[in-house]
């Protein structure tokens, strides 16, 4: 082969660094002892506890917990029939229906929200953690079904027929054969629609009433009401635990 | 008035793909309790014939009636029928003994009686040992013996199968043939198989239908297509056929001769019963290889015709040797002997030799 | 994988039963997505009510207002800082994409998820990491202040280069992953064959490579420039009073000054961009895919 630029390795690696440099150093700083952050003064979890001892916080966090399973059990149910259903429709249909899905993936966040906005206000519909849930389901349906029908492509179709030859009807077949096959499939995508639930900003900026605040909501405002080491501390926390969800998703996919 | 004895009768059948006929006015009839076979070349239209008895794929034209009753309206999972699909299509997250009980579970049978039914349908695959392994823990022989359990114990009228020995090894697939001809005989059970290997299709079945481009050539026995192929394309397709191709000059009573531009001098066929000949007639002529025998002598016997040729090459394959014989320009024909004495070395390469046959062994085919 | 129900005469039930599963998704989306994008396009053209709501008398005043060149700038600005986003993403991940398309398949599939990760975690909270990295009293500045390079701290938050740098982090995979699949399904013997032909390596690059990654570039520039344009949690907190983009500009519409109408026309104006953009590379794709189909 040519050279292998060595300068080649070198700049992928910069690429790296700049990806992950800001992440460590929040992670980093995060146990710093100072409260003038950006000089190092020693290991602290003096912020850690903070965050813990902060009653609207933890309420920020109980309220996302809540948002992404309800949005994330909606989104699961029918993202999968989605995702099934379409085995039935023939080819060209097919690819124009998954197209159309995947259009909400596609435009910028802001117009879902401020679509989302007009919607409800102008069905007199009052906006709580109900309208953010309903927001986060909506978005949260492609991903489930791009994920769900990346394993269906790779399934046996004769796995099917053999079940119909046997005597098992559409819904047997459905029960028996093709859940219970895309089991690892429909948990992953369960588990990348609850991160990006809780991960999510501008949607539910547009879509939550008053009070019905969310964790990324509530680091919003606490980064325009002044910069704290808190803010470093919880957004470690938030790294960890994404990183570790998707991680596990990922798994589970490619079981 | 519907046969008695007849399983799956099928009438005038077709299935267009496009412009093209995939089947091609097919029409045939399955008795109760044999093992039938269709047999043909990749593109025959056979797996579209059985996927059609299975209802994975809807006529065009034709009726398909199984046990006397016509398959028109009904869906494949309520047909009197099961396929094993040649890639077994196994449930991979299922046991074996999960696996074989699916049938059962989905017509609602009650639990005890599906366990037993289950060890029934095991024992007769010779698999009972196996129950809680999982597909990917099987070899391809036992994975089909789960196929065939699977299939077998919905006690279906016709067991349908897709290739059933085409992936399997050499060994092992003479191993099935017997065991798969003795499970449908335990079974007493209607068997059709898809093949494209006709050595399979003559050791297992009891009749065979011989498929080309979407229509059926000749069904029959083994021994009937083996012996009296009624078309150049069965003959070859069966076996190994020595073809020569001639006009009729003269005809003699029950005997005729023709003349064939590849050779010099004339040959006397029989001429075949059920077929017109007249002179003029363009014939070919097909000798199966062990009819013929190698001679030096001048003479030969009785009811005997003779062609001289020389050696072209000899195949020696332990039991028999093969002798490519040449006798004309266009004409080399295979002749087989048995090889009756260890150690003796038989004819060589360039010998003269004359290749002689009964009259009557000739089939006769006309254009 | 077909589902496959054939029975003659009657409807296939297979294909009947499979719209009761796809019904409530397809419903779903359908009311909650494409009806409020058509009432957006509706209300655009809508006014404004003296408190804010909306008054239902039609006219293209909206629209005009946005000529005005206090939003025209807005506008152009977002379109420049999406556009040197785009640029900036292609520059940095193209050798990255390259590096991983030539790496064996086991360490493709690691760098490929060290790529991604960083995009799984909380948006807010990596645009947040800038912030602490460039604030004057931010890490970068309190490095460089100890080793003796700058004297006093340099401004570097708040301004249209912070904003660049929080969308090229935030989209920067988005660019390397279409990229990578692209060079990963050139033929490395016509590269070889290319070495042959030509003597610098910049001339096989650009005469052989980038012709063969041109779909791969065309689709990284799309997936950056659309989110980039949108952008608003970015410039919002990396941008200054003069870093204001389309997204910034809707939400103030909306949530500040209350004109929905206005808001409105401006979401209209970004889905038109969008849409444009998508229309456009699709053509310029299309003639490309069907050369290699032919050859």
């Amino acid at each position: 082969m040519k050279q292998a630029g060595g300068w080649l390795w070198r700049l992928s690696l910069a690429n790296l660094l700049f990806l992950y440099g800001p992440i460590a150093v929040l992670i980093l700083f995060s146990f710093n002892a100072s409260r003038l952050s950006a000089t190092w003064q020693g290991w602290s979890l003096h912020w850690y506890r903070a965050l813990w001892a902060d009653q609207s916080l933890l309420a920020a966090a109980a309220n996302s917990l809540w948002v992404a399973t309800v949005s994330t059990i909606l989104a699961l149910l029918l993202g999968v029939g989605l995702a099934v259903g379409l085995e039935g429709v023939p080819g060209r249909r097919q690819r124009q229906i998954e197209q159309a899905m995947l259009i909400p993936l596609v435009i910028p966040e802001v117009m879902m929200g401020v679509s989302l906005l007009l919607f409800f206000v102008l069905l007199h519909i009052s906006l709580s953690l109900t309208t953010v849930m309903i927001g986060h389901a909506l978005f949260n349906v492609p991903v489930v079904m791009i994920i769900v029908r990346a394993r269906i492509r790779k399934l046996d179709p004769r796995l099917l027929e053999v079940a119909a030859d046997l005597g098992a009807s559409y819904w047997d077949a459905l029960r028996y054969v093709t859940i219970p096959l895309l089991r690892p499939a429909i948990l992953g995508a369960g588990l990348m629609a609850f991160t990006i639930s809780l991960d999510d900003f501008i949607v539910t900026f547009f879509t939550a009433g008053p009070g019905a605040t969310t964790l990324p909501l509530k680091v919003y405002s606490m980064i325009k009401s002044g910069m704290s080491p808190e803010i470093n501390a919880l957004s470690a926390l938030f790294v960890v635990v994404s990183m570790g969800l998707i991680g596990l998703s990922l798994f589970l996919q490619r079981r | 008035m519907v046969e008695q004895s007849a399983s799956i009768e099928i009438t005038s059948l077709v299935k267009r793909h496009g412009a093209t006929l995939a089947v091609d006015h097919v029409s045939l009839t399955v008795r109760r309790g044999e093992f039938f076979s269709l047999l043909g070349p990749s593109g025959a239209g056979k797996t579209s014939v059985l996927r059609m008895i299975a209802g994975f794929e809807t006529p065009d034209e034709g009726t398909i009636r199984i046990d006397g009753r016509s398959m028109e309206t009904v869906p494949p999972n309520r047909r009197p029928v099961n396929l094993v699909f040649q890639s077994y299509a196994l449930f991979p997250h299922l046991t074996v003994a999960e696996n074989v009980a699916f049938g059962p579970r989905m017509q609602g049978a009650p639990r005890n009686e599906i366990a037993s039914r289950v060890r029934v349908a095991l024992d007769m695959v010779k698999l009972s040992s196996k129950e809680e392994r999982v597909p990917a823990q099987l070899s391809g022989g036992e994975q089909q013996r789960v196929a065939l359990a699977r299939a077998l114990v919905n006690r279906p009228a016709v067991l349908l199968l897709d290739e059933p020995l085409s992936a399997l090894d050499q060994q092992l697939r003479q191993e099935m043939q017997v065991e798969l001809k003795s499970i449908q005989e335990r079974a007493a059970c209607t068997f059709v198989c898809v093949t494209h290997h006709q050595e399979e299709a003559l050791t297992m079945s009891d009749r065979v239908a011989v498929m080309d481009q979407g229509r059926v050539l000749q069904i029959g026995s083994p021994q009937n297509l083996y012996e009296s192929p009624t078309s150049a394309f069965v003959a070859r397709f069966i076996g190994i056929s020595n073809e020569l191709r001639g006009i009729v000059r003269r005809i003699d009573g029950e005997r005729a001769v023709v003349q064939s531009p590849d050779l010099s001098g004339d040959l006397q066929i029989t001429l075949p019963i059920h077929i017109p000949v007249r002179e003029g007639n363009v014939v070919t002529l097909l000798l199966r290889p062990e009819r013929l025998r190698l001679s030096t002598a001048a003479q030969g016997l009785n009811g005997e015709q003779s062609l001289a040729g020389s050696i072209d090459k000899v195949l020696y394959s332990g039991s028999d040797r093969r002798y490519m014989v040449r006798l004309g320009e266009r004409v080399v024909w295979n002749v087989r002997v048995p090889n009756d004495e260890f150690g003796r070395n038989g004819l060589s390469r360039g010998d003269a030799i004359n290749v002689r046959w009964q009259i009557s062994d000739a089939v006769v085919l006309t254009e | 994988m077909k589902v496959s129900f054939p029975v003659r005469g009657t409807e296939s039930p297979g294909r009947a039963l499979s719209w009761w599963l796809l019904g409530p998704g397809l419903l779903w989306i359908g009311l909650l997505f494409f009806v409020p994008l058509c009432l957006v396009v509706v209300i655009s053209f809508a006014n404004r009510g003296t408190y804010g709501g909306i008054v239902w008398s039609f006219s293209l005043t909206n629209y005009l207002d946005l000529l005005h060149p206090l939003y025209a700038r807005i506008l152009g600005q977002s379109i420049l800082l999406a556009a040197g986003t785009t640029l900036l993403c292609l520059v940095m991940g193209f050798p990255l994409a390259y590096y991983i398309a030539r790496a064996t398949p086991k360490h493709q599939g690691i760098w490929l998820l060290l790529v991604m990760i960083p995009f799984w975690t909380n948006f807010l909270v990596r645009t947040y990491a800038w912030m602490f990295i460039l604030r004057t009293e931010g890490l970068l500045n309190t490095l460089l202040l100890k080793l003796g390079l700058i004297a006093t701290p340099v401004e570097l938050l708040y301004s249209n280069t912070a904003v660049v740098i929080g969308l090229v982090y935030g989209y920067l995979p988005f660019m390397v992953l279409p990229l990578f699949a692209a060079l990963e399904r050139v033929d490395r013997t016509l590269v070889e064959a290319a070495w042959d032909l030509y003597a610098t390596r910049w001339s096989v690059f650009r005469r052989v490579i980038l012709p063969l990654a041109r779909p791969g570039v065309m689709a990284g520039c799309l997936l950056v420039f659309i989110p980039s344009l949108g952008a608003f949690l970015t410039p919002d907190l990396l941008g200054g009073a003069r870093s204001m983009m389309i997204g910034n500009l809707i939400q103030h519409e909306f949530l500040v000054a209350r004109d929905w109408p206005l808001g409105a026309a401006i979401s209209c104006v970004l889905m038109l961009l969008v849409v444009g953009m998508m229309a456009w590379s699709l053509r310029a794709m299309t003639p490309l895919s069907r050369r290699e189909h032919e050859s």
